[in-house]
């Protein structure tokens, strides 16, 4: 068995409304690991890729020892996107018997058990869902498949917590087994924070940061002040009217004088730092 | 697997309203319209433009997306949706022998095996013509950008059977074909059908097999 779920070596993309620029990484088994970055950033391109709905330009793409979209590949993944990917016509309780050919894997008793756990009615239409039970409805098919690695892109925009505490919930069981690994792509970084052990974040299609969640508040910091604006290392910068914050790395953060308050970034400002830089370089 | 995605593919969009009235529709004809064979060629016409409905769904549905990600080859995804057009069309033509048989029994009216077995194999014809003309073009592209496709096969035989009339090509076309055996005819017609759903396929795989979804 393969140490890395996922390998990715210097990936290209470039389509006329995105581009992917030479992204590699590799994601363990064990793993949780957070995607974020802001909106076309890469990252749905990134996990279409991985999938093999989208034929990259460049690069090497293995995934569970297999190229990116081979049918071995695709029947140890677990797929949750935003909303079902089933006909509108099929009755919930159906879906088992529509998808269980295709999956060796497929249990249709623990399918029944996570639509009881999650309130998903077995009777009713997908059509007739509800935006958060098309979620549950997705991951409730995901697992029945019996996945080794379980990709989320994007799946608990606009839910109520109650919901997405329940999506981490399922997660968190289904990381019980460490031959496991999820790639989870978010807009919510809060919900990373008790569930990811790696954060990778994407700006303009680049890696601008991968490495262990913990490690972001060791790496980064988040310095405040009005006035005249810093000269130090600055990685991104906001300003509103004369107050300023700025992304640092932690190890710049003594070039700052006593009148800059420094303290610990979130994921949200590096990544909203990130991104403005990277929208301030592309001007 | 094929014969999986068969059945998972009809089950997406046959139980369908709208898939469920264009049959009713060809038993309309056959008990309406007065002429036998017409509702097999109505069988025939609203397969051709069935053939865009589950693409539609697949839109719809975002079935593309599953589809896409099923442990299953993209071949296997075009051969079984072939596959499903095919049995819709096999359903049509059986309910449209069924109206043409019973309508002639209660009329009292001559049905020849020999007309059957013509008005069958032109259908399978046109249906194999019109799967080779529009498969393709939704695997690669879709239904949203593709979609006028699906009119074409019907607008190319009423534009040819208009452009034969106003020539006056259409007696001759009937005097050389009436010297043909009817079994050669149906032969000959039902071997184009075949192989127009083998261009079909062959080129929807192709177009498909690369297409991003």
């Amino acid at each position: 068995m393969t140490e890395h779920v996922v390998k990715i070596a210097d990936l290209n993309v470039r389509r006329p409304a995105f581009e992917i620029d030479g992204i590699s990484l590799n994601l363990s088994r064990g793993s949780v690991v957070g995607f974020v970055g802001p909106n076309g950033a890469g990252k749905t391109t990134v996990i279409r890729t991985l999938l093999g709905l989208i034929t990259p330009d460049s690069g090497d793409i293995e995934v569970l020892g297999h190229p990116a979209g081979a049918p071995e590949a695709l029947a140890r993944i677990g797929i949750v996107l935003d909303e079902p990917t089933a006909a509108p016509e099929w009755r919930v309780g159906s879906l088992g018997r529509h998808l269980a050919p295709f999956y060796p894997e497929w249990d249709e008793r623990r399918f029944g058990q996570l639509l009881e756990r999650l309130s998903v009615p077995r009777g009713q239409r997908v059509k007739q869902l509800s935006r958060g039970q098309g979620v549950k409805l997705s991951l409730a098919m995901a697992l029945a498949q019996t996945p080794e690695l379980l990709i989320l892109d994007e799946p608990s925009s606009g839910l109520d917590p109650a919901s997405r505490r329940e999506i981490g919930d399922l997660i968190r069981e289904f990381m019980v087994d460490p031959e496991h690994a999820v790639l989870f792509s978010t807009h919510i970084t809060t919900d990373l924070d008790a569930l990811a052990d790696e954060l990778i974040v994407i700006v303009g299609g680049r890696i601008e940061y991968h490495g262990a969640l913990p490690d972001i508040t060791e790496e980064f910091a988040m310095a405040r002040g009005s006035g005249a604006v810093p000269t130090a290392s600055v990685l991104g910068l906001q300003r509103s009217g004369a107050q300023w914050s700025a992304l640092i790395r932690m190890v710049d953060s003594s070039e700052f004088g006593a009148d800059v308050v420094v303290d610990a970034a979130t994921i949200d400002d590096v990544v909203v730092h990130l991104a403005v830089e990277q929208k301030e370089v592309a001007a | 697997m094929i014969a999986a995605f068969t059945r998972l593919d009809l089950s997406s969009w046959f139980p369908r309203t709208q898939t469920l009235l264009t049959l009713a529709f060809v038993a309309a004809v056959g008990v309406l319209l007065p002429v036998p064979g017409m509702a097999i060629a109505a069988a025939a016409t609203v397969t051709s433009l069935m053939v865009s409905a589950p693409f539609l769904g697949d839109e719809r549905g975002r079935l593309d997306t599953l589809y896409g990600v099923l442990p299953i080859s993209r071949r296997t995804v075009v051969i079984g949706r072939a596959l499903a057009v095919l049995t819709y069309y096999a359903a049509a033509s059986l309910l449209a022998t069924a109206v043409t048989v019973a309508v002639a029994l209660v009329r009292g009216s001559d049905l020849s095996i020999g007309l059957l077995l013509i008005a069958h194999a032109a259908a399978l014809a046109f249906v194999g013509l019109s799967m080779a003309l529009q498969l393709p073009v939704f695997f690669r592209i879709g239904y949203s950008r593709g979609r006028l496709i699906a009119y074409a096969p019907v607008f190319v035989i009423a534009g040819a059977g208009w452009l034969l009339q106003e020539t006056g090509g259409l007696s001759a076309v009937q005097d050389a074909l009436a010297g043909v055996p009817v079994v050669t005819l149906a032969s000959v017609s039902a071997a184009v059908g075949v192989a127009g759903i083998g261009v079909a396929i062959v080129t929807a795989v192709r177009m498909y097999r690369t297409r991003e979804v």
